[in-house]
């Protein structure tokens, strides 16, 4: 019974971000490449509303189409974005969801938001409540970079699992696999993170470098020095990785 | 020059060889320590203003030779501190491991417990570009420094411009038998982790230990940047010291022991 109403639930609710993302498509595609010497614009979103989201599944190579749902719920004393992303069975790489901000253009400059997240209920244990910010966004989420926190990681009882707090990767090519595999210990790191508490974070990028800091640290946990994309600039957006139950708030982009 | 070096390096080499010479006559009470089940750790406070009942020890690790240590009282980004300088000397700079110093306090006695301290690093002038300045805390020292657990933090990676380094801010050993190097490439990620480190300021650092497991946390922090759940001397005790790695000028301040 409940399992049949959750299925509709979702279906509907895809549908809906298939209806946004169609009218918004040949807008952003167009816009965010031509000009090649964006400036970012500074904007605040309380992310109380979907006004102005384009949600949207991305597939990593072999993977299913992502089953998600996003709306605004209460959550922890404040209305805010939740995204709950489902994977299915058997997919080896995971899935991920990006809420596009529709009217961000990003180059350089500062990212901040509170987020929070848990694996969703009834998830697989590897997951982490996978939760972040993805940037300079190309062709409607086919290309983009992204800094995010596995939420569960911060305190587990294992230093292995705890250095792996907060992430980078570059979508498609350099998902947090092939990083690590290939450079170990170099796009990950330790941070400290209360699953579920919501969690400040700040993205400063320029040029090709990145910086990640969690909950209003001096200093940040995470530094990329060569960004995949390149010098590249676009959209800005929410992003919730596999079977992960995400909450956003308090977006501003300056 | 090489001549004033040598005296200055013979001095206090001659002095820690009349500290073990004394220990030396201490030798049963470590056998008092395996004959005695119930040890418990003793409760200790130490401002580390004066040298009286430490006992400072070279630990060769794959070096060929020992490296000295010169070990005083100094003033230290304003108080009186003890001040280990560990010299690995000019023949050795291309090992890839080097030698460790300890200065143990001798009266102590650590099985579970809390240790806490100030510390400061920095690599000693005219050092290779790899020290990074290394401290940090020996515990259940046993045969004046044979076997030991150590926490230590690499002072300069915490702020590192290379990710990887910083990942490399805070270090768990076990001499002999489980340098950093065989940890990292038997288990990379398992026994180091980043924490923020500014290597010219007074860094507090707190070690609790339980049974086989140890945390470590720095800087008044809630949670512990560093956790180790099989410390490989099993549930042993011996005593505390004051750790510092090759070729690094550290600091010591307010240690406490409970």
């Amino acid at each position: 019974m409940n399992q049949m109403k959750r299925h509709m639930l979702l279906a509907v609710t895809v549908q809906a971000c298939f209806l946004v993302s169609g009218a918004v498509k040949a807008f952003a595609a167009n816009d965010f490449r031509s000009d090649n010497k964006a400036n970012v614009q500074a904007s605040t979103l309380r992310l109380d509303s979907m006004d102005g989201l384009d949600v949207q599944g991305v597939s990593e190579p072999g993977a299913e189409p992502v089953k998600m749902q996003a709306d605004v719920v209460s959550y922890r004393g404040r209305r805010a974005l939740r995204i709950v992303n489902i994977e299915g069975q058997g997919v080896q790489n995971g899935e991920q969801v990006l809420a596009i901000v529709k009217t961000s253009d990003f180059k350089d400059g500062t990212i901040e938001a509170e987020v929070a997240g848990v694996p969703r209920e009834g998830a697989k244990p590897s997951t982490r409540g996978f939760v972040g910010i993805a940037f300079r966004i190309q062709g409607r989420g086919s290309k983009y970079e992204t800094l995010y926190l596995r939420m569960t990681n911060g305190r587990a009882d294992n230093q292995l699992q705890r250095n792996h707090s907060a992430q980078y990767e570059s979508e498609p090519d350099f998902s947090w696999r092939r990083l690590r595999e290939e450079n170990p210990g170099v796009y990950e790191s330790y941070v400290d993170l209360e699953a579920g508490a919501w969690t400040r974070i700040k993205i400063v990028v320029a040029g090709t470098t990145a910086q990640l800091y969690v909950n209003g640290a001096a200093q940040p946990c995470l530094i990329v020095n060569d960004l995949k994309l390149g010098d590249a600039h676009g959209p800005v957006a929410l992003w919730a990785g596999s079977d992960t139950e995400a909450y956003f708030s308090n977006l501003t982009i300056k | 020059m090489t001549k004033a070096r040598k005296g200055f390096i013979a001095s206090p080499l001659l002095a820690c060889l009349l500290v073990v010479s004394v220990e030396a006559q201490a030798a049963p009470r470590s056998k008092n320590f395996r004959a005695e089940p119930e040890i418990a750790t003793q409760a200790l406070t130490m401002p580390l203003d004066s040298m009286d009942g430490l006992e400072v020890k070279n630990i060769r690790e794959n070096a060929e030779d020992l490296a000295t240590t010169k070990a005083e009282i100094a003033s230290y980004q304003g108080r009186r501190a003890l001040r280990l300088v560990n010299d690995r000397g000019l023949t050795v700079h291309s090992m890839p491991a080097g030698d460790q110093s300890l200065a143990i306090v001798e009266t102590s006695e650590f099985k579970d417990g809390t240790i806490e301290a100030d510390l400061a690093g920095l690599p000693l002038k005219g050092s290779s570009d790899s020290a990074r300045g290394f401290v940090g805390i020996a515990f259940r020292v046993r045969d004046h420094g044979s076997r030991y657990e150590a926490f230590f933090l690499r002072m300069t990676n915490g702020r590192a411009d290379d990710q990887l380094r910083r990942n490399h801010s805070t270090q768990y050993v076990q001499q002999p038998d489980f340098t950093w190097k065989r940890l990292r490439d038997e288990n990379p990620g398992v026994y180091e982790s980043y924490v923020d480190l500014d290597a010219d300021v007074w860094t507090r650092i707190k070690i609790v230990v339980a049974g086989t497991k140890a945390s470590l946390y720095v800087n008044g922090s809630a949670q512990p940047c560093l956790i180790v759940n099989d410390l490989k001397m099993g549930e042993t005790h011996g005593q505390v010291a004051l750790f510092t790695g090759w070729d690094t000028e550290a600091y010591f301040s307010n240690l406490t022991i409970r």
